[in-house]
């Protein structure tokens, strides 16, 4: 069993401690913007309009219907449960990259899985209901969303029992879930986003097309991003293990980069089309920095945000 | 293709070191667990070919930039046009090609059918499967504008005076260096006696060569052609041109040739073998088979040094080299000093390829060093070996005293009859030939025999240069310290043993106890000499004593032939740091027989046995003369180094001590004058002139007057002019080179002759320019190509 201070470091629990307006925003973040309204609950149904009175926040104004009747009305929202975050966690070969590394980063899945853990101990702490997903070429286990602090320990659990495992298809996989997800809530993919992208991004309208508020964290190891490598290395497939390339890395790197920006460009233009919000991570950065900075910039904007 | 520096070429191997940096940095790999390979793999699928080409033309580069550079250094000659386009021009063209198919996506088929079409040709044309096309077309015109490095080997011995064969050779030699490429070094070896070449190194410098090489005659000793060729060779190896060559400009004759040795031909044949370019070799015969030749052979004098007055015998012998005969019709004239006034002369008959003898006497009137001269009258092919010298020295008597320690009246028993008769053999022997008086000779030394009770003290330092000791039993001290004092003002003492000797009295008063007269103190006596089988001889080492030096030539006998039955023991052990000191020779059992010391201005000599037969047998041996002669000479000051030598040994000269600082000119025969100084070697203050390649008379002169005379002899061989036989000349060749080409310049048109067969060579040329620029070429290749090939497709 695995240990709930093995995800949730206690350094990074006394930050978020130390960081309650942080977490608070979590919460608002994924709560679509309620966080002054307690007593509607936290919701996305929508209940009813309500004449504009002073003191009311400007942004919460219906300009639509200010702009049939002329007057400012206000939206309310029904309320109802707490909002439900899925968490889909990548767990493909490909996650492994960092495992064999001498230095003291993570690897991408040990950093995904803390990132994990970090959502649900946030979203659980604002007693939302908080579902796992892990899952390769197909979805490998899995978590209902529930509420509780207790759920802390199912989701641990699972994340513990984890490894990488095979290939990923993440379009594939994508619509497995979808239909599975039988609530509108908040979709977390934590995920290297390694593959065909129009196959992903398929998978992602699928997504939204349930309405589901889509976030990607796309997990990068740097070397990934900067591909340092020097002398002469053979590259083994963490996906296919019969894949093997020896090579020059010096002589590929620049051919690699530039398939590396395309990629990613295509990427962010079609979760930008989907209006999914890609937010990208380094496994040499501490998550919670990163997430911190994810959250402050969706709260102000409240639009996806593309780094 | 050719390597000026062979060794150099080694450095091709070089080229493996990039292609093994490269396997070992392949062969030491990462490896990494890598994620994203869906973003390596379609770089990878793309380029895979590409980046191996493009690695493949980086190796290339990096391993042509040390073998191009390797074959710079060793200076790679091609010598046509194939060679160069099938190892140079198309492998560079392929790799162009190459670098081509790299860079151009589109044409790339194109370029690598080029490409491979260039490297079909290279190795087709390596098999000799392609047409030689290029063969004909070599890379130099005519030889003649190649610079050239040659050796000329110039034939100046006596012999090439005949039927003007070295004129002729002159004549070449001026016609070869105003033909001279600017570049070409040449240099030019005098062949007679001991080759030297007349600059010390190469040289462009046609004019000084030419300037010296006609000043030059025809006058050295018989020509060493093995040695020649060999310096020839040697300064060939180290020539700067491609075109080498080595001239020979000779009469071959048979004399020069028949000394040849298979053994040095086959070492200096390996040596050419082992030379990067090996040169050519010409042989341009300049001697016309003179017909008419005679010769004056030998000049024997019945004794180099003679006293004012006193007869010498002279002994000419002449040689008919011809089929000529002649009766009673030759003359042959005897001239003293190169007065043009003939001293006597004599006819004599002489056959066809005969020698005839003729003798004559002479009596000098003045003292002083002399050469005589005797020549035939005779018109021949070759007059320059009609007159023949020899160097005289002329000296006062020199009188001896012979102190008798055991005289007898029975003739040949006494202590001193043998040495008597050594010193003065013509008073001696003349009793005996009273009826038939041919020649009446006079001695040089002046001997006179006294007991010791008649030594008249008051007339040693007057009348005697040397003292004998013979078999003295002792002396009273006043008389052994006159005879100290005699030594000590320049006189010379001989001591001789004998069984009277009392050797106490001889330690105490002449020992290391008294005033240590004797070279070494004697510690008694060994050997019997009554006992035929047990004796002991004189080691017969080689001596360097001036005394005993002409024991050196077995001519004059051995000391070595006589039994030596008795001997007093001498102690070395005493003296052996003292520089005064010299032991002349010893026995076989190393024990010292004859030892000198130096003892004030004089020597003291002491023979460790008798001087006549009673110890030894060596009066008995034919040696003897000449050992009590020299020994008698040597003790009074009178033994000279030989004045009469062959070429090319060296010129010694004794000088007195007074005389040390003196500078002394020496006049060769051809007139030029060289300054000697004296310096001491051992005990003595010597002049040594080596360079006696010029036969003919040497003067050595002082400041004030002529102190010596040398002749130097030009060997006998020079006068037979017999041509070498023409297979042993061509079996000769075929040993040494391949490469050989003969030229008959005999009829004087030897050079035109030779520039004929010259404008038929072709040299190649050298390519390291060439390379050195393809090396930097490819340097900058690398590093343009290095920036380049990251860019590769996506």
């Amino acid at each position: 069993m695995a240990a709930v201070t093995d995800y949730l470091d206690p350094k990074d629990l006394s930050r978020l401690a130390n960081h309650q307006v942080l977490a608070k925003r979590v919460v608002e973040g994924f709560c679509s913007g309620l966080h002054r309204s307690p007593h509607k609950g936290f919701s996305v149904e929508f209940k009813q309009h309500r004449p504009y009175t002073q003191g009311d926040e400007i942004r919460r104004i219906d300009w639509k219907v200010f702009a049939k009747s002329d007057r400012f009305y206000v939206r309310e929202y029904e309320e109802e449960t707490n909002l439900r975050c899925h968490l889909l966690l990548d767990a493909s070969g490909s996650m492994a990259y960092g495992e064999d590394k001498e230095t003291e980063s993570l690897s991408k899945l040990e950093y995904a899985s803390r990132l994990a853990a970090c959502l649900a101990y946030l979203s659980l702490r604002q007693t939302d209901s908080v579902g796992l997903t892990t899952f390769d070429s197909q979805i490998r286990s899995q978590v209902p969303p529930r509420g509780g602090a207790s759920h802390t320990r199912q989701i641990i659990d699972l994340l513990g029992s984890t490894s990488t495992g095979e290939e990923t298809d993440l379009g594939k996989v994508f619509h497995e879930i979808a239909p599975r997800l039988k609530k509108r809530g908040l979709v977390v993919i934590i995920s290297d986003c390694f593959g065909d992208v129009p196959q992903i991004l398929k998978g992602l309208a699928h997504f939204n097309h349930a309405k589901h508020d889509v976030v990607i964290f796309q997990i990068w190891d740097r070397d990934e991003l900067e591909f340092p490598f020097r002398s002469w290395t053979r590259f083994d497939c963490l996906e296919n293990l019969g894949l093997k390339h020896t090579v020059d890395p010096a002589h590929l790197r620049d051919a690699y980069l530039e398939n590396l920006r395309e990629y990613r460009e295509e990427l962010v233009k079609g979760c930008h089309r989907h209006r999914v919000q890609l937010f990208p991570m380094t496994t040499d950065e501490p998550y919670s920095v990163g997430l911190a900075s994810f959250l402050a910039a969706r709260s102000k904007a409240g639009v996806p945000v593309h780094l | 293709m050719n390597f000026l520096n062979g060794a150099l070429a080694l450095g091709v191997l070089t080229a493996l070191v990039p292609l093994v940096i490269h396997l070992f940095n392949r062969s030491r790999f990462k490896v990494i667990k890598w994620g994203a390979t869906h973003l390596l793999e379609s770089v990878l699928r793309k380029n895979r070919k590409q980046i191996q080409l493009e690695q493949w033309i980086i190796l290339i580069i990096r391993c042509l930039i040390p073998a191009l550079l390797a074959l710079a250094l060793a200076r790679l000659v091609v010598m046509d046009w194939n060679s160069f386009l099938f190892f140079l021009l198309l492998p560079l063209a392929a790799l162009i090609f190459l670098i081509m198919v790299a860079f151009a996506r589109k044409t790339r088929l194109l370029w690598g059918l080029l490409c491979i079409a260039c490297l079909l040709g290279t190795a087709l044309g390596a098999l000799g499967l392609l047409p030689q096309w290029g063969k004909e077309k070599k890379l130099t015109a005519a030889s003649g504008d190649v610079p050239a490095s040659t050796v000329i080997l110039l034939d100046d011995s006596l012999s090439m005076n005949a039927v003007e064969s070295f004129s002729k050779a002159q004549s070449f030699i001026a016609g070869f260096l105003g033909n001279m490429h600017q570049q070409s070094e040449t240099s030019i070896i005098q062949l007679g006696g001991t080759p030297m070449p007349i600059f010390e190194k190469p040289t462009s410098d046609s004019h000084a060569l030419g300037s010296r090489t006609e000043n030059l005659d025809a006058e050295s000793d018989r020509i060493s052609l093995l040695a020649g060729m060999d310096q020839a060779v040697s300064i060939s190896a180290e020539a700067k041109n491609l075109k080498r060559e080595i001239i020979l400009l000779s009469d071959f004759r048979k004399q020069d040739w028949q000394n040849w040795d298979i053994a040095a031909t086959q070492s200096l044949r390996e040596r050419l073998l082992a030379l990067p370019s090996n040169p050519a070799f010409t042989w341009i015969d300049l001697g016309k088979g003179a017909k008419k030749n005679l010769t004056v052979e030998s000049l024997v004098l019945s004794s180099h040094t003679v006293g004012v007055d006193h007869p010498v015998g002279i002994r000419v012998t002449v040689r008919n080299f011809s089929e000529e005969s002649f009766e009673g019709n030759l003359q042959v004239r005897l001239f003293a000093d190169l007065n043009e006034t003939a001293i006597d002369e004599a006819v004599l008959s002489v056959g066809p390829n005969a020698s005839a003898q003729v003798g004559f006497t002479h009596r000098f009137k003045t003292a002083g060093p002399k050469v005589l001269h005797a020549e035939i009258q005779v018109t021949d092919d070759f007059p320059e070996d009609n007159r023949r010298s020899v160097a005289i020295n002329v000296i006062e008597q020199i009188n001896v005293l012979i102190v008798d320690g055991d005289p007898s009246q029975e003739w040949l028993r006494g202590e001193t009859d043998f040495i008597k008769l050594a010193l003065t053999p013509f008073e001696e022997s003349e009793p005996k030939n009273t009826g038939t008086k041919l020649v009446q000779m006079k001695d040089l030394i002046q001997a006179d025999i006294v007991s010791i009770d008649q030594i008249d003290t008051k007339k040693f330092l007057d009348e005697y240069s040397l003292v004998v000791l013979a078999n003295l039993e002792k002396l009273t001290t006043k008389k052994a310290k006159e005879i100290e004092i005699f030594a000590e003002n320049g006189g010379g003492v001989l001591i001789c043993s004998g069984n009277r000797m009392e050797l106490n009295w001889y330690n105490e008063v002449w020992g290391p106890k008294g005033n240590s007269f004797l070279p070494m103190p004697i510690s008694g006596t060994k050997g019997n000499p009554l006992n035929e089988l047990s004796f002991s001889r004189i080691s017969s080492s080689y001596f360097d004593h001036p005394a005993l030096s002409m024991f050196n030539d077995p001519r004059n006998g051995s000391l070595a032939e006589a039994q030596i039955k008795r001997w007093i023991l001498l102690d070395e052990s005493t003296t052996r740091k003292d520089p005064s000191v010299t032991i002349l020779a010893r026995l076989n059992n190393s024990r010292p027989i004859l030892t000198e010391k130096k003892f004030g201005k004089g020597v003291v000599m002491l023979w460790g046995t008798s001087i006549d037969t009673d110890w030894t047998n060596l009066p008995a041996k034919p040696s003897y003369l000449p050992f009590v002669q020299q020994l008698a000479s040597y003790l009074s000051e009178k033994v000279l180094p030989p004045r009469t030598i062959d070429a090319g040994r060296t010129i010694n000269h004794y000088v007195t001590e007074a005389d040390q600082d003196s500078t002394f000119m020496l006049k060769l025969p051809d007139g030029t004058v060289r300054k000697l100084t004296p310096f001491e070697r051992k005990d003595r203050y010597v002049l040594e002139f080596m360079d006696t390649r010029l036969p003919g008379v040497y003067e050595m002169k002082n400041e004030k007057n002529i102190v010596a005379k040398f002749v130097v002899m030009a060997s006998l061989s020079e006068s037979d002019l017999e041509k070498a036989q023409e297979e042993q000349i061509i079996s000769t060749a075929k040993s040494l080179s391949d490469q050989i080409t003969r030229i008959d310049g005999t009829d004087g048109e030897g050079w035109k002759s030779y520039l004929e067969m010259d404008a038929e060579r072709k040299f190649g040329r050298e390519t390291w320019q060439i390379l050195l620029l393809v090396v930097i070429g490819l340097i900058f290749a690398e590093i343009v190509l290095l920036r380049k090939f990251g860019r590769i497709a996506r």
